[in-house]
C-alpha cells in the first residue's frame, strides 16, 4: 500500500514537473536598469518578493550604467524593458525616431542624490555654497539639470554664484572628490552612505527633498514592443504595483531585508538607513501612474537646463493605461 | 644617364603616370560613392537616419557647430591633448628604450615586467588616473601616454636588438664606446622601426585620448560623442567621429612626411 | 722591432656545456711591412686569433704586442677589415669612409685631405655623394678599404674580406688592394680560406691546423718576379709547388 502511494506521488511529481505540463509558463523579459542602487527598491523587491514570478515573468536584470545605454539596448531590442530617467525617451522621441519609447510606469517621483560634503554642516542651507565649487555630473543628464534647477530655486546661478563641474562621468565622481577635487559632490545611494561610514563625505542635503517631484526612474519600452506585447508589459507593471503596495506598509528593517539580496556587499544596517531616509522623503511613487503635470515638469527642468527646445506631448510619450489597470486588478 | 629618352621610355612613363590618375580617380569616386549610398539609405529609411545620420545631417550638425563658435574650441581641445600625449608616448619610450639597450642589466630585470605591462588593457587604468590626478587635461593626457608608452618602448627596443651585429663589430674595431655604437649605428639602423613605432602611436594617442574625454571631459570630440550619446543626438555622434578620423589620418600622413623629409636630410 | 708579436696565444669558450678550446698556443711575429697569410680548415680559430690581434676578444692566455706595446684593447694602429663591408646604406660614400675618422675624433683638416687623396687614387671621386647601394661589390669593397686607412693604421688584419665578392671581381680586388697596401708600406696580417688568394699575396704563409688551431707550418713565399702582383704570382711556375704544399698540409675532411 505504502509503496503504490509512494509510486503514485513520484509519478505526479514527474509529471508535473514535465516540461509543458507545469501549471505556469514563464515569459522572459531583460530589464536594463540605469544603474544599481537602493534609489530603485520597490524593483529589488518585485524581484526578490517572487511579485514578477506570480505574474508569470522571468526577469533578467542587467545594469547599463547610464541613461542613454539603457535607451540604446531597449532601440536596438537587446533589453525588452528599459528602467531609467524618462528624458531618455523625449530626447529619441524628439530626435524624430519613428519607433520610439513609452513610459508604462513610473517608479521614483523625486531626485535620488544628495549633496556630500567634506565636513559635517548639521545647519546647511543652499546658500552655503555659494563661492563654492560642487561636482555636479554630466551635461544632458538629470542629476545635472535638477541640481542646476534647485540652485536657480535658491538664487544661486550655476557658473556665477557657484561652480559646477560637468566634465566627469557618472561612476567616477566619487572618485574625483576623494582625490580631492571640489567642496561638494552630487551622489546616489548607497555611495552617499559608505562615503558617511568611511568618513570621507557627509550628507548635507537631499537634492530631492529640495526640488519637489519630478518623475525620476520609469519603465519605458518600444512602442512596438508594447503593442505586441501588452500582457507582458500589463504583469510586469502590476508586479511593480504589487511591490510598490508593500513597501508602502512595510517596517524598513523588513524592506532591507527583502532587497539585501540584490546587495550581498553593503551590511543590512546601512541598508536599513537609507531605506528610512529614502521613505521620508516620500521618493516612491504609490501607484505606476506617471501624471501629466509630473512629466511636464521634467521638461520645464530640462528646458531650464537648455537641453530641450520644444515640449514633447505626454499623450504620445505616456502611456498610463497599464498603470491604472494595475490598480484595478490589484485590490 | 642617357640623354635622349627613346620612344620606349616615354610611353612607359606616361603609362605610370596615367595608372597613378586611375587609382586617385578611382579612390575619389570611392568616397563619392560612400556618401551618397549613405544619404540614399537614410533618405529612404533602408537604414535609420537615427541611429546612422547621414551625410546631409552630419553638415547641418557641422555647420551649426561652426556658427556657434564652439567647433574651433573641441577640435583644438582634443586635438592638443593628442599631440601632446603623442610627443610625450614616442618620446620617452623611445628614451625608455635606449636605456634598456644601454644597460643589459636594466633591460633583463625589466624584461618580464614590461611583457605584463603590456598586456594589460592600460584603458582600465583610466578611472585609477582620474582619482589619482584628478578630472581634467593631465588625466586623460596620462591615459593617452600609457597607452602608447609601453609598446612604442617594446618595439624600438627590439628593433634596437635587430641591429646588425656586423656594423657593430665595425664600429667597435675603431674603437667605439656604448654610446657611440649607439648613435653611429644603432639609433640610424634603427629609424624605420622608430618611424613606424610613431605611426602606430599616433592611433593609440587618439583611442587614448577619446577614452579619456569620455570618463572625463567638457569639451573636445569625445566630449561630444558622450553627450550626443547622452541625448541621443547621434548626428553628433557621428559628425565628431567623421571630424576625428580626417585629423587622424592628417596626422598619419603628417608623420609619414616627417619621416620622409628626416631621411632626406640625413 | 716587430709590428707583430703574438706571444702563446690560447683561447677557449666557456659555455655551460663545457669549455671548447679554439686556439692553442700559438706564436708568431710579423715584421713591418710584411703581408703575412693564414690559412687553415674551417673552424679552426683563424677569426678567432684575428679578432684577439684586433683586440676585440680577450685571449684565456698569452700575449699580444703591438710595436713593442703589450695590446689591452682596440688600438688605433690596427685597421681591421671585415669580410664584409658593412657600409652603412644611409651614409654617402663621402661619410662612410669618414666614419673611422669621427669614432677616433680625428676629423682634422688634414686626414680629410689625406682621405679625399685616397678617394682620387682609387677612383671613387665621384661616388663620394652616392650611396652604397648604387656601387657594385668591388667599389665598395674599396671604399671600406679606404674608410680603414682613412684612420692611418700601420697594420692591416684581413679577415676573409673578400669572400664575399664573386670571383671575377675577388680577382681583379686581389690585385688592387695588394697594390694599395704595399704602396702605402702598410703591414698586413690576412685570414683567408682561398689558399691561391693566401699564395698569390703573402710573403709569409701559416697553416693552422684544425681545432684546436695551432700553427701547423710555415711557408716562406717567394717568386723569382719583379713587381710581383697577384695576378702574376699566379702564373709563376712555383705557385703550384706552394699550392700543393700547402695543400697537403691542411686538413680538410673529405
Amino acid at each position: 500500500m505504502r509503496l503504490i502511494r509512494y509510486l503514485l506521488l513520484l509519478s505526479l511529481a514527474i509529471l508535473l514537473n514535465l516540461p509543458g505540463c507545469g501549471t505556469k509558463e514563464f515569459k522572459e523579459i531583460t530589464l536594463n536598469e540605469v544603474t544599481h542602487s537602493i534609489f530603485y527598491s520597490p524593483q529589488y523587491v518585485a524581484i526578490n518578493k517572487g511579485f514578477f514570478e506570480e505574474e508569470g515573468l522571468k526577469v533578467t536584470l542587467v545594469n547599463g550604467a547610464g541613461a542613454d545605454k539603457v535607451m540604446t539596448a531597449v532601440l536596438s531590442g537587446q533589453a525588452d524593458i528599459g528602467f531609467s530617467g524618462p528624458e531618455a525617451c523625449i530626447y529619441v522621441y524628439n530626435e524624430g525616431k519613428e519607433d520610439y519609447a513609452v513610459v508604462f510606469a513610473q517608479l521614483t517621483k523625486r531626485d535620488g542624490s544628495f549633496l556630500v560634503a567634506r565636513e559635517p554642516m548639521p545647519d546647511f542651507k543652499w546658500e552655503d555654497v555659494r563661492g563654492k565649487f560642487i561636482i555636479g555630473g554630466r551635461k544632458g543628464g538629470v542629476p545635472l539639470m535638477t541640481l542646476e534647477y534647485v540652485l536657480k530655486q535658491n538664487n544661486l546661478i550655476p557658473g556665477v554664484d557657484v561652480e559646477v563641474d560637468t566634465s566627469i562621468q557618472f561612476a567616477l565622481m566619487g572618485g574625483a572628490f576623494l582625490s580631492g577635487m571640489g567642496d561638494f559632490v552630487t551622489l546616489f545611494e548607497p555611495v552617499a552612505s559608505s562615503f558617511e561610514k568611511e568618513g570621507t563625505g557627509y550628507i548635507v542635503a537631499s537634492i530631492g527633498e529640495s526640488s519637489g517631484e519630478i518623475p525620476y526612474t520609469a519603465y519605458y519600452a518600444k512602442k512596438s514592443y508594447i503593442e505586441k506585447n501588452p500582457d507582458i508589459i500589463q504583469s510586469f507593471t502590476n508586479a511593480i504595483y504589487k511591490a510598490q503596495q508593500w513597501i508602502e506598509k512595510s517596517p524598513d528593517r523588513e524592506v532591507a531585508k527583502a532587497i539585501a539580496p540584490s546587495f550581498p556587499d553593503t551590511d543590512l544596517d546601512l541598508l536599513e538607513t537609507v531605506v528610512k531616509r529614502y521613505k521620508s522623503q516620500d521618493t516612491w511613487n504609490k501607484t505606476p501612474v506617471m501624471k501629466e503635470e509630473a512629466f511636464n515638469r521634467l521638461q520645464e527642468v530640462m528646458k531650464e537646463a537648455g537641453e530641450l527646445m520644444e515640449l514633447a506631448p505626454y499623450d504620445k510619450l505616456v502611456d498610463k493605461s497599464f498603470a491604472e489597470k494595475a490598480i484595478d486588478n490589484i485590490k | 644617364m642617357y640623354k635622349q629618352e627613346s620612344e620606349e621610355q616615354k610611353k612607359y612613363l606616361q603609362k605610370l603616370k596615367a595608372r597613378k590618375r586611375l587609382i586617385t580617380a578611382l579612390r575619389i569616386l570611392l568616397l563619392i560613392f560612400i556618401f551618397v549610398f549613405w544619404e540614399a539609405v537614410t533618405r529612404f529609411n533602408w537604414l535609420d537616419p537615427f541611429i546612422f545620420s547621414s551625410p546631409g545631417r552630419m553638415l547641418n550638425t557641422f555647420i551649426r557647430l561652426y556658427n556657434e563658435g564652439s567647433l574651433m574650441t573641441h577640435i583644438f581641445t582634443t586635438l592638443w591633448e593628442t599631440v601632446v600625449g603623442f610627443l610625450l608616448g614616442t618620446i620617452f619610450g623611445i628614451l625608455i628604450a635606449i636605456i634598456l639597450w644601454l644597460s643589459e642589466t636594466c633591460s633583463r630585470v625589466l624584461e618580464p615586467y614590461l611583457v605584463v605591462a603590456n598586456a594589460l588593457p592600460k584603458i582600465a587604468l583610466g578611472p585609477v588616473f582620474i582619482v589619482w590626478m584628478g578630472a581634467g587635461p593631465v588625466a586623460i593626457i596620462t591615459v593617452a601616454v600609457t597607452v602608447s608608452l609601453i609598446v612604442t618602448v617594446l618595439e624600438v627596443y627590439t628593433g634596437f636588438l635587430e641591429t646588425d651585429s656586423e656594423k657593430i663589430r665595425l664600429v667597435q674595431s675603431f674603437g667605439a664606446n656604448r654610446k657611440q655604437v649607439l648613435t653611429k649605428v644603432v639609433l640610424p639602423s634603427s629609424f624605420p622601426v622608430m618611424m613606424n613605432a610613431l605611426k602606430v602611436n599616433v592611433g593609440m594617442s587618439w583611442v587614448g585620448v577619446i577614452v579619456g574625454e569620455f570618463l572625463v571631459s567638457k569639451a573636445g570630440l569625445g566630449y561630444l560623442i558622450v553627450y550626443g550619446g547622452q541625448v541621443f543626438q547621434l548626428d553628433l555622434v557621428m559628425t565628431s567621429v567623421l571630424i576625428l578620423s580626417v585629423l587622424a589620418a592628417l596626422m598619419y600622413f603628417g608623420v609619414q612626411l616627417l619621416g620622409k623629409w628626416i631621411s632626406e636630410k640625413y | 722591432m716587430p709590428a707583430v708579436t703574438v706571444e702563446n696565444i690560447s683561447k677557449r669558450y666557456h659555455t655551460i656545456d663545457g669549455e671548447i678550446p679554439a686556439l692553442d698556443n700559438i706564436s708568431f711575429e710579423v715584421s713591418e711591412g710584411e703581408f703575412i697569410g693564414i690559412v687553415g680548415p674551417s673552424g679552426c680559430g683563424k677569426s678567432t686569433l684575428l679578432s684577439i690581434i684586433a683586440g676585440l676578444l680577450k685571449p684565456s692566455s698569452g700575449q699580444v704586442s703591438i710595436f713593442g706595446e703589450k695590446l689591452t684593447g682596440v688600438n688605433p694602429r690596427i685597421g681591421y677589415m671585415l669580410q664584409r663591408d658593412s657600409l652603412f646604406e644611409w651614409r654617402t660614400i663621402y661619410k662612410n669612409v669618414i666614419l673611422g675618422l669621427e669614432i677616433q675624433n680625428q676629423v682634422t683638416p688634414d686626414r680629410l685631405e689625406h682621405v679625399e687623396h685616397l678617394l682620387e687614387k682609387y677612383g671613387l671621386i665621384n661616388f663620394r655623394n652616392h650611396h652604397p647601394s648604387q656601387l657594385s661589390g668591388g667599389m665598395r669593397q674599396r671604399a671600406a678599404l679606404i674608410r680603414t686607412l682613412a684612420v692611418n693604421p700601420d697594420i692591416l688584419l684581413l679577415d676573409e674580406a673578400f669572400s664575399a665578392l664573386d670571383y671575377q671581381t675577388r680577382l681583379a680586388v686581389n690585385d688592387d688592394i695588394y697594390k694599395i697596401i704595399k704602396k702605402e708600406g702598410k703591414t698586413a696580417i690576412m685570414v683567408t680560406h682561398d689558399i691561391s688568394e693566401a699564395i698569390c699575396m703573402s710573403e709569409r704563409l701559416y697553416v693552422m691546423s684544425k681545432r684546436p688551431g695551432t700553427i701547423k707550418m710555415s711557408v716562406e713565399i717567394k717568386f723569382n718576379q719583379e713587381n710581383r702582383t697577384p695576378l702574376s704570382s699566379r702564373e709563376a711556375p712555383e705557385f703550384r709547388q706552394y699550392f700543393n704544399k700547402v695543400w697537403k698540409e691542411l686538413d680538410v675532411h673529405v
